[in-house]
């Protein structure tokens, strides 16, 4: 299915019409960010940009069209197949899955727990719409420095929100499954914890990983890298976004099997996430043999590093 | 003694019109009780797997294909793959023009179709138990209704034999 497609069947079918011009964008779209009674936004790779009326885009924001409350709530039950309770679990973290391998962001008010954690998002007000984007070939430029003497390196990719990690892991774990030039095809698990990369839709891949990845989707990291290891016999492991001690943990066992382990973090530059405490076992014991460290110029995304286990810069500047 | 054979036919059937009503409150029963059973696989799927309501009709719809399911099972599949296919309809609309279809040829009363008919009005719960309990409402409501029905319904039956029996005996008494 077309990506035009796939972001228009992220509307209720009598508000189709007004999305047709902006979802006419595809590639070039990055989010969608919607309001109740505010300008609706879409942000694509040239800049920011408003909705008007007609569904045609504008900078100017008298002409915005701002999206009323109903509608908003009309196009969230639609996005949960109305069925909010079946997203119970990933509104409590902010986000929904929805069809496509697109995250969707929520911000209202939330509920807490007794014990202060937590529990759900009522009076939801607004919706990030990201737009994921299977790009084949974005990893090709990087795949000859993610091998030494033929073997995979442990990999992180680092990256600032919306520079692309997750469509580079995506077509490297692609690459990898597959095989490539440079190693024949290897069983990947992939922890697809958000549903963003391999775009599960019944437990089937909407985006293409390669044949031959497993995915675990839905399922948190940390529980998901242990599953694969005891069941899957997986040779390389990919998780994108590691953010906490348990994750590093479940890391670290994957590695002690030896697995190799492809990975994403949040992080501006190097030294950022040279700072993260969570990671400083990692980065000590020198785990990773390869960072590949990205960055958004001029609307494209980079590579913008590629980095040894010690840290040194072998390469840089390459596209994806 | 062609109106004794036309006086017998009168008394037959105004029994076989008192059978026929007896037999429509009876249909009406099974019907309350699948449509009942339907609701409760639907809070039961809600409370154990948590996957969304189109996927929970087409499974619950696989299951409901016997005799008894009076068609229901084939229409939840369909309901449930409309909302699945990418057209982006409204579940009200979808559900409400399926549901009509079915309801248009069972025995229920209009309050019971236009109960059935109310269910999209009740599916925007955050909270999967709250949902659950909402649909186990509906299932409730309409077992009760069956199970009154079916309290009434011997009393009922005896009542409407005898009136069509006494119909059917006042007719023959004239015609002769």
């Amino acid at each position: 299915m077309q990506l035009q497609e796939e972001i228009i069947r992220l509307f209720p079918e009598h508000l189709r019409f007004k999305w047709k011009y902006a979802a006419g964008t595809g590639n070039e779209l990055q989010e969608i960010r919607l309001r109740a009674q505010r300008p609706i936004m879409v942000y694509l790779r040239s800049g920011e940009w408003y909705l008007e009326e007609s569904g045609r885009l504008t900078k100017d924001e008298e002409a915005a069209r701002c999206l009323p409350k109903e509608e908003l709530g009309q196009i969230l039950k639609h996005i949960c197949r109305y069925s909010l309770y079946a997203y119970e679990e990933e509104m409590s973290k902010g986000y929904i899955s929805a069809d496509g391998g697109f995250r969707v962001g929520i911000a209202g008010e939330v509920i807490l727990n007794p014990d202060g954690s937590v529990k759900n998002v009522r009076y939801i007000s607004s919706l990030n719409i990201r737009i994921a984007h299977e790009i084949k070939g974005a990893a090709a430029a990087v795949m000859p420095w993610l091998y030494e003497e033929g073997k995979l390196q442990n990999t992180l990719i680092i990256s600032p929100p919306g520079c692309g990690k997750t469509t580079l892991l995506r077509d490297a774990i692609r690459l990898i499954s597959d095989g490539n030039e440079l190693a024949r095809g290897r069983t990947v698990g992939l922890v697809d914890e958000r549903s963003e990369i391999a775009g599960c839709f019944q437990g089937i891949p909407g985006n293409d990983v390669g044949r031959r990845t497993d995915v675990l989707d839905g399922c948190p990291k940390a529980e998901g890298m242990m599953m694969l290891l005891r069941s899957m016999a997986p040779e390389v492991v990919a998780v994108d976004e590691l953010g906490s001690e348990a994750d590093v943990h479940a890391l670290e066992q994957v590695l002690k099997c030896g697995c190799s382990v492809m990975a994403t973090i949040h992080g501006a530059c190097w030294e950022e996430a040279c700072r993260k405490r969570f990671l400083k076992p990692l980065f000590e014991s020198r785990t990773f043999g390869r960072f590949l460290i990205l960055e958004k110029r001029d609307g494209n995304f980079w590579v913008e590093q590629v980095r040894n286990g010690t840290g040194e810069i072998l390469t840089g500047h390459l596209p994806c | 003694m062609l109106k004794l054979i036309g006086a017998c036919l009168i008394v037959v059937g105004a029994a076989g019109a008192g059978g026929c009503i007896c037999m429509e409150r009876a249909c009406r029963i099974r019907q309350l009780e699948a449509l009942a059973r339907t609701f409760s696989l639907i809070a039961g799927e809600i409370s154990y797997s948590r996957i969304s309501l189109p996927e929970i009709f087409m499974e619950t719809g696989e299951k409901l294909k016997g005799p008894a399911d009076f068609g229901i099972g084939p229409v939840l599949v369909r309901i449930g793959g409309r909302l699945f296919d990418g057209s982006g309809q409204d579940i009200r609309e979808v559900w409400q023009e399926e549901m009509r279809m079915l309801l248009s040829e069972t025995k229920l009363r209009v309050p019971e179709k236009d109960l059935v008919l109310s269910f999209p009005d009740a599916v925007w719960f955050l909270d999967g138990l709250r949902q659950q309990t909402a649909v186990t409402e509906f299932a409730r409501t309409l077992q009760e209704a069956a199970r009154q029905a079916g309290k009434r319904r011997r009393e009922e039956d005896r009542i409407t034999m005898a009136f069509c029996l006494a119909c059917g005996f006042l007719a023959a008494i004239l015609l002769l």
